[in-house]
Order: C-alpha cells, then structure tokens, then sequence
C-alpha cells in the first residue's frame, strides 16, 4: 500500500520487499504467522488484522496485514514458490 | 406482518475502515483513499473520523488535506477490498438465496419466506454482522436496514450510521420520513429539490401524501414511481442475477512522465487492451470504441486544457485486441496532435453483444480461383481472435504482465493499473455460489 504523509502525519510507510523467514501456525482452518525474522531480528506479531489473496496468474499470494505493539508489517505468502516476503512496514512514531 | 422482507446492508466508509482493519495504527485517525497519492488524485473514501472533520468523498487530496492537515492518505487496492467483500457476501449468502450485489459495500437481500417478520430478519441479520466482525475484521462497521420494499430498506439503512439496524414498518413510516430532508431520499438531488418545493412539497412526508395526479402531471413516470415508493410500493426487486454490462472500459490520470517520456500510446494501448480482456473474460463483443482525452491546462492543478471523446462504430462487432486498440490509436490521433500533455484517458466498449456462432461464408472469385476478399478478412479476424485468446491463455498463467501487445513494450505495471469501482463487483467471488459481476 502506497501511502501519503504529510510533516503532521506520524505514520511512516516504507516499501521492503524482502523475504523473510515465518514461522506459522495452521490452526482452525487458518494459516497465521507468528513470527518473523527480518534481517537479524525477531518480530513477535501480536494479531493478524488482515488476511487477503491475490491471483498472478496461476500463482496465488496470500497477504497478511500483522502488527505488533509498535507497527503493522504486511507479509506475503507465495504459493507456487512457497517464499514468505515482507512486503511492507508501518511504523507509527 | 409484512408481506415481504427486503433487507439492505451498507458498510460504513469502506474502504477507508478496510484500511483501518489492516492497520490498527490507521484507527481513530482521520484516513483518506485515494485513487492516486497526487494532489489532483480524487478521494473516493474516507473514514468517520475524517468525515466529522469535513473531509468528503470526491475532494481532490490536496483540497482534503487542506481541510484535514492530519490525515493520512492511502492508495485504493482493489484486490483488498473484493477480498473482504468476498467474504462479507459469502455470509450474506447464507441467510438467503435472493442477494443483490449492489456495489462493491452494499447489498439488498431478499428474506420473504425465510423469516417469519421482521423482527426475526433483524436478529438474523444482527447475527451476520457479529459474525462479520468475528471473522472478517473487527473494525469493518454495517448498517442494515429493513422494510417491505428494497428503495424503503436502502431508506432505514441510511437513517442511523454507522452501525445502525433500523426498520421501517407502515406504521412508522410516516416517522421516519417526517425526520427526513427531501435530499436525503436517494433520486432526490438540489435541482429536484427546487423543483418538488415549487409544487409546495418541502418534506418526504409531504410528497408522499401529494395527490398522486399531481406528480405524475410534474415529472410524468418518475414521479409515479417516486410516490409508490414512498408510499411503500415495490417499484424493483432484488436482482439476485446480475445483470449483463452496458459498456466496459478503462481509465487512467496521466502522470507527467508518461508525457515526457512520448508514452501516451503506450497507455492508451495498456487501456484498450486490460478492458478487452474483460470483455472476452465476460464473453462478450464491443460494437463501438469510444476514447476520451483530456489535456493538461496551464492553470496551477493542469485541470482545464480541453479535450474530448469520440467514437468509433466497427464494422463487425469484435473482442480481439488488435481491432479494438486500432480503432482506440485512430480515435486517439483524430483528439490529439500529439503534442500537448495528455491529462487524462480513457476507452470505453459499447453496444456490447454476444457471439451469434453464425459463420459467414465468402463468395469464391472463379476468375482469380481464390475466396473473395471479405473471406480473406473474415479468416484474418479469425486469427487474431484466436491469438488474443492464446495470450489470454498465457496471462491466466504467468500473470497480467508477461505479454503484451507490441504498442505497450516496456510500459511499467504501474500505469492502467486495476481500478475499483463503486458499482463494480467484478471479480467478487462468493463461497458456493461462483463469481459474480454486475
């Protein structure tokens, strides 16, 4: 997600597109990320807001919109390549 | 007891509270989609709190953060939004088997014979909202409104938002409307408004107790049809099928790069042929192209340099690209002279038809021993049907951008990109019952 900020905004949106190593839950019927490591560091992710799908063409990528207590990450999930991305991060200063 | 049940269901500020959902930071801030991160860019929604602080929808960014200097702007992402509304309609599927998809964040449903009255539907419907928060998203806000009639339940839903459940019943009808101002009755604009208070009617209330004579002699049939409404007359049903597209096209706000860079072509090229591919994905044939430019002005926002439309009507009607993005560079260069900054385009397919299956056949030249020409075009029009089927084939793969036509060679994603729209609930997909578009 794009997102415009101004000097009196304190939302901060930063495109990463990095991949990034999960570690997920499958319980009823859901897939939930838990954890990620991005980098060196650990992200603990306390709710998964969002979760929505897109089609490219055969593959379908699965995002999530998590946060912990400091910033929404969007993380996504590729099928056909099973590789988990950071897509995005929200710090609110 | 009511004859019929209609309930219609309306999520408050959606796009805006899909956002909000995402992001947690996002809630109880004043937010703002818009279709493009520009100061032109249009908001097409806001959140509550940024309602209450005069942001509206249809303000451009700039005017909007002009009124609001604290909100926070975010570009639409339709695949987000059509996933929700996927999984919010697949909920409403289960109470009925009658459901409308309005729009993209509205629905009628048709509960007569599944509920016993009305008060039954709004417990049931009241279930589907806390199940709407429980399993789509907390922050996702509905209001619902029932009555006899589906104009009567869009009525009730509007009455209390966010998050109301209003009934309207015969016996507090005359209430409702009575609190109501003529503008807030869905037809009723500023000029029809100046129009009904010259016959002497200044309230809903009014008009519904108008002798019926008297609005058909003012405004003919939409005045009859006004009063039965009001008057708690079925006008409409629920459509549970959607119905098929009047014209299908695409539309993009030109950057200043695409200008510089002598790309507009290019783009016009990605429009035609990102709507033909809905339009082959409907099954479908466009009988005329019409193209519509708009040119950068000199004044500070570049809004008012002129332009125009025209159209094109085929000789047969077709869905291949290569015909349509022909006409559509032709129409192009008839509106610009390709010097002046384009500001805007957009591509329209109208007099949309179905495949008729009948073959023609030519008329064999015995001089030349060859089919005339019209065969030779015809076998032409053939292949390239075929072809843009092939590359349907591939896109259906590998994704939207690993062909293309030749025009748009090296064009980033990013220009004509997927679009959403109110009305729109293509690619809406609801658990059980298949895709539905309207």
């Amino acid at each position: 997600m794009l997102s415009f900020f101004n000097l009196f905004s304190p939302m901060v949106y930063e495109k990463v597109n990095q991949p990034v190593e999960v570690l997920a839950a499958f319980r009823n019927d859901r897939t939930e990320p838990m954890t990620f490591k991005w980098g060196k560091k650990y992200y603990q992710i306390r709710k998964v807001n969002l979760v929505h799908s897109e089609h490219n063409g055969r593959e379908k990528v699965y995002y999530f919109s998590v946060s912990d207590d400091a910033n929404a990450y969007r993380l996504s999930f590729r099928t056909e390549s099973l590789k988990w991305m950071l897509e995005e991060i929200c710090e609110a200063t | 007891m009511f004859s019929r049940l209609v309930a219609h269901l309306d999520m408050n500020s959606f796009f805006a509270t899909v956002e909000q959902q995402a992001n947690p930071f996002l809630r109880g801030r004043p937010v703002g989609v818009c279709a493009y991160l520009h100061r032109n860019g249009c908001v097409i929604a806001a959140s509550v709190e940024a309602k209450q602080l005069g942001m509206k929808v249809g303000m451009t960014m700039q005017e909007a953060r002009e009124r609001v200097p604290n909100a926070v702007f975010v570009q639409n992402e339709p695949a987000k939004y059509r996933a929700v509304t996927s999984r919010i309609f697949s909920i409403l599927h289960e109470l009925t088997d009658r459901v409308e998809h309005y729009s993209i964040d509205e629905a009628f449903l048709d509960l007569t014979g599944w509920y016993r009255d009305h008060a039954e539907a709004a417990w049931a419907l009241t279930r589907a909202r806390r199940r709407i928060y429980a399993e789509v998203g907390e922050w996702l806000h509905c209001s619902i409104g029932i009555a006899q009639t589906r104009f009567l339940a869009k009525l009730a839903s509007d009455y209390q938002k966010p998050c109301g459940l209003t009934v309207v019943t015969p016996e507090n009808l005359d209430e409702v409307l009575a609190s109501l101002d003529l503008e807030d009755i869905c037809g009723i604009g500023p000029r029809m408004r100046r129009r009904i208070a010259r016959l002497g009617y200044a309230t809903p209330l009014e008009l519904k107790r108008a002798p019926l004579e008297n609005l058909l002699n003012a405004f003919g049939q939409y005045g009859y049809t006004m009063w039965m409404k009001l008057n708690g007359q079925e006008v409409e049903d629920v459509a549970s099928e959607a119905a098929p597209p009047k014209s299908i096209g695409h539309s993009h706000c030109i950057p200043n790069s695409v200008n510089r860079e002598g790309r507009v072509e290019a783009v016009l090229t990605k429009l035609t042929e990102r709507a033909a591919r809905r339009l082959r994905h409907e099954k479908l044939l466009a009988g005329s192209v019409f193209v519509s430019v708009g040119l950068r002005g000199d004044d500070v926002n570049g809004w008012y340099g002129g332009g125009g439309g025209e159209f094109f009507r085929l000789d047969e009607p077709a869905d291949d690209s290569f015909t349509l993005a022909g006409a559509a560079r032709e129409l192009l260069y008839e509106l610009w002279d390709g010097r002046e900054p384009v500001r805007f385009l957009a591509v329209t397919f109208t007099e949309l038809c179905h495949p008729s299956g009948q073959l023609k056949f030519g008329v064999w030249d015995v001089g030349r021993g060859t089919w005339d020409v019209g065969r030779e075009r015809e076998q032409t029009m053939e292949r390239l049907a075929c072809l843009s089927k092939a590359a349907d084939l591939v896109r259906d793969k590998h994704g939207e951008e690993s062909i293309s036509l030749g025009g748009m060679f090296r064009l980033s994603g990013e220009y004509a990109p997927d679009r959403i729209g109110f009305r729109k609930t293509d690619g809406v997909v609801v658990k059980g019952v298949g895709e539905k578009s309207a």
